[in-house]
């Protein structure tokens, strides 16, 4: 074991945004955190795979940028499937819109209902695949360390629930990575936000005293937040009568992001950040709203010319052009769409920022109604609170700024880099796992109530949602009948009353009980929720005081020995992958992609920019070139980077062949 | 139940005396004892009074945390890790029912031995009709979506639950809780309150903004 005062070299923690769109690497030292970036100097990995047809896999932004060519085998917005059923997800219309396949895993158990996605021969269950974005990180990471990093901590969104977070915790692992701590995306921020101002109080003493030092220990980050809250008496006004000190304050974050949706109420007071209520949706997010534009395109092309134009690659297509349109309507009053059908037939459409705002009405609400029952839940008033921290892509846009300041009666902080504050805070989190930071900590809740199947089918709840965690439930078990040996035990979550209404999160069953008459054997069942937010079952028998054997069967997630199994395939995946394999591939994919853009050069060169023109065929030749002379991995990976972001241009316009092509017909 | 300061609890690693029970605050080492041996005032090092100071629960029971929480660096070992999530979960749950005062309130019945209220579950005569009435109230502004009759249905309720505890604190403070006519009378006043609590989470919560 290390110590854990000093930064020991062989304990490297990272910090790991796993996101629906985007994913980050981060990690913290004495200066504070800092995100990890690629060799191009982004820090965002876009979530996004594309399978090759020799097996390989590229992950980032080629595969997201180059989506059309390969629209059944480029997947995206996985973290939407993680934990979730095949069924579950058909209910919810989920699949519907994913060019991808999507289909229920075979299982020899009855009552399991996994997801899983069938790419060319694979098929892969969502924690696979998000092990693979996990896997590109680790690496990085790995790059800027000059060694393997083996640890993580990983956020989810607050509203995730068990097996959801399960499943994210089983995606580390399968990376070969030990998931340390699960923690909550908006709390993250908090943490970002909190340790980002005790920064700049610090940057402010420091200057107007020029010879006060900063007061970081060596190699860790411990500094007084300035404000330490003093003691005071309880407050004694209407809403807070438990003690609540003058210097504390009360922060919201609202976090909305590609694919989830969270809002948390937090207390921050002297390096505590305190949860009170969390609220939100796992399914609402910038993903929607691209979907209403998508949804307009292809109902009007649909009216206007009868064609219907949701095969894969239109969807990829339009998908990257509705995303285009949302984001640009942040910035400007309208947006213009032109999309050419072929045969003449040209699509042209202006969407102005009113009529996307009436879109986007009703996600904006459905987020606003979280808003308000998490305020509810911490009993406290939207106008109570000091700060609401913005993060995620889809804060940036302003109708959800508009109303979300409606509904605090503030405006909203928007100083923290959206798509950074998540990582930079999970890099935090990592730093106070590792002893380098010892003032924050941090308090959190459970987000959904907790419970079993009790008799006729209801939802028995054993913990209430936004609960302290961890935190702990027991209840006690017996036998319905003479001799019976086994107990079985649903395990739930979720608000609703009847039990077929909430999520089953696994079948626990009791093995091996003594046969005795009906009643008499008594198990105690402790149902424990850790600081992760994930279930741990464990249970005793009274009589005798012995463990009772729990065979555990989730509803929606792996088992262990699944997780085993994968970890090993990946882990034989990648290794493969590393040295010799690495630079044929970056040839191979020179070759691909000059190859292409010689394609899109010739289709769609004369509408172009002279000057942007013979940048990329200057930027191609040299590229070509250093394919044959170099032999570092690393500068071919980095000048691939450059080269697909100097054609990002120029994949836009090919979008309009590719949706020529293919109604052609 | 003994009087809290009547049992002054020695460190088993390093043998000094301990404020509370659960983790040493000169050492820093966790301590076993089985929680069921304290009450949740004892872990605090508080009066078992109803009249308690929040200020002080609370940065006792953070203090507390910082000391046992498993985020706390260095507990690798699962059996200190076991040893972490027990003693949190013990402390989240003493420290959430002090905080408020309803559960502070049945925990000092439960500590009189008495009867939970909802073993028992009588309530003050009058109740049950101005909960239903109410309840309709309630039930026809949001069917109208009346905002008005909303907020106003809203803010009687407030008062009423105000009042029901202000009797419930005026019982914890001046009655004997070993009584057992005073233990009823805060029985109904308990379970008063979670029909007002029950109330306000049936009305709409676009009122509240």
């Amino acid at each position: 074991m290390t110590s854990n005062t000093t930064n020991n070299m062989s304990d490297i923690i990272i910090g790991i945004d796993l996101g629906t769109t985007h994913s980050l690497v981060a990690y913290a030292d004495a200066s504070g955190p800092h995100v990890i970036k690629d060799e191009s100097g982004d820090a965002r990995l876009p979530s996004v795979l594309r399978f090759e047809d020799d097996g390989r896999v590229v992950v980032g932004w080629h595969a997201k940028t180059h989506a059309v060519e390969r629209p059944r085998s480029t997947v995206y917005s996985v973290k939407r499937l993680m934990g979730r059923g095949y069924d579950e997800l058909v209910a919810s219309g989920e699949l519907a819109h994913l060019p991808y396949r999507v289909v229920q895993r075979a299982s020899d158990t009855p009552g399991r209902d996994i997801a899983a996605i069938e790419v060319g021969d694979r098929l892969l269950t969502p924690p696979e695949l998000s092990a693979m974005v996990l896997r590109e990180l680790k690496d990085r990471a790995s790059r800027y360390f000059g060694r393997e990093v083996h640890k993580a901590v990983i956020t989810v969104p607050a509203y995730f629930d068990d097996a959801q977070r399960q499943a994210t915790r089983d995606a580390g692992r399968i990376a070969g990575l030990e998931v340390v701590r699960i923690v909550n995306e908006p709390t993250a921020a908090a943490l970002a936000y909190g340790i980002g101002l005790r920064e700049q109080l610090a940057e402010a003493s420091k200057n107007t005293e020029k010879t006060a030092h900063r007061g970081i220990a060596a190699g860790g980050l411990s500094l007084q937040l300035a404000g330490a809250c003093s003691s005071s008496e309880g407050s004694s006004s209407e809403q807070s009568q438990d003690g609540s000190d003058a210097d504390e304050s009360l922060v919201a974050v609202y976090d909305l992001g590609g694919g989830t949706f969270d809002i948390s109420i937090l207390r921050l007071c002297a390096g505590v950040f305190e949860v009170l209520s969390t609220h939100g949706d796992t399914q609402l997010g910038g993903d929607d709203l691209d979907r209403e534009i998508m949804g307009l395109i292809y109902r009007e092309i649909q009216d206007q010319f009868g064609l219907n134009v949701e095969s894969p690659a239109t969807q990829q297509s339009i998908r990257l052009l509705a995303e285009n349109v949302k984001m640009r309507l942040s910035e400007e009053e309208s947006a213009a769409i032109e999309i050419d059908l072929g045969h003449d037939r040209v699509y042209r459409r202006t969407i102005s920022r009113d009529e996307f705002e009436k879109m986007i009405e009703p996600w904006v609400e459905k987020t606003l109604n979280s808003c308000r029952q998490a305020l509810r839940d911490a009993k406290v008033r939207g106008s109570d609170i000091h700060q609401v921290v913005m993060v995620g892509g889809s804060t940036r846009i302003p109708y959800v700024r508009r109303r979300v300041q409606e509904l605090f009666q503030r405006v909203p902080y928007t100083a923290l880099n959206p798509d950074e504050v998540v990582a930079l805070g999970a890099a935090v989190q990592a730093a106070v796992l590792a002893g380098l930071e010892k003032d924050a900590l941090l308090l959190d809740v459970i987000p959904l109530s907790l419970g079993i199947e009790t008799m006729g089918g209801a939802m028995g709840k054993l913990i209430l949602r936004n609960t302290r965690i961890p935190c702990q439930a027991t209840e006690r078990f017996s036998t319905f009948v003479d001799g019976q040996t086994n107990v079985k035990i649903n395990v739930l979550q979720g608000e609703r009353e009847l039990a077929r209404d909430c999520r089953s999160l696994g079948e626990f069953e009791l093995r091996g009980l003594p046969p005795m008459p009906a009643g008499i054997p008594k198990i105690l069942v402790t149902f424990l929720i850790d600081e992760n937010g994930i279930l741990n079952v464990s249970a005793v028998e009274e009589r005798s005081r012995k463990e009772a054997s729990i065979q555990i069967v989730p509803t929606h997630g792996l088992t262990r020995e699944e997780v085993r199994r994968m970890e090993l395939e990946s882990y034989a995946h990648a290794r493969e992958d590393m040295t010799a394999h690495r630079l044929i591939d970056l040839r191979n994919q020179i070759a691909f992609d000059t190859a292409k853009a010689e394609q899109m050069l010739a289709r769609v060169g004369d509408e172009l920019d002279p000057a942007y023109r013979s940048e990329i065929e200057q930027a191609m030749r040299e590229l070509r070139r250093l394919g044959e002379s170099e032999s570092d991995p690393d500068v071919i990976h980095k000048a691939l980077n450059d080269f697909d972001r100097k054609t990002i241009a120029l994949a836009e316009k090919s979008i309009v062949n590719a949706l020529r092509s293919d109604n052609k017909e | 139940m003994s009087d809290s300061k009547s049992r002054p609890v020695l460190c088993t690693e390093c043998s000094q005396p301990m404020e509370s029970p659960i983790c040493c605050a000169g050492c820093g080492a966790l301590n076993p004892l089985p929680p069921s041996l304290f009450t949740y005032f004892e872990l605090f090092g508080l009066e078992p009074t109803y009249e308690i100071d929040l200020g002080e629960l609370r940065r006792k029971y953070l203090t507390l945390s910082r000391s046992i929480h498993p985020d706390v660096a260095g507990r690798t070992s699962d059996s200190q890790r076991a040893q972490s999530l027990a003693l949190s979960s013990g402390l989240n749950r003493a420290y959430e029912t002090l905080r408020n005062p309803v559960d502070r309130a049945e925990y000092l019945l439960h500590l009189a031995n008495g009867p939970s209220a909802a073993d028992d579950k009588s309530v003050p005569g009058e109740l049950l009709g101005e909960v239903m009435m109410l309840r309709e109230q309630i039930e026809e502004a949001t069917e109208a979506n009346d905002q008005d009759l909303l907020a106003s249905t809203r803010a009687e309720v407030l008062k009423q639950q105000k009042e029901t505890l202000e009797e419930i604190a005026s019982i914890c403070r001046s009655g004997d809780l070993k009584e057992p006519a005073t233990q009823q009378r805060l029985r109904q006043q308990l379970n008063a309150v979670k029909y007002w609590n029950n109330l306000l989470e049936k009305i709409p919560l676009q009122v509240e903004s």
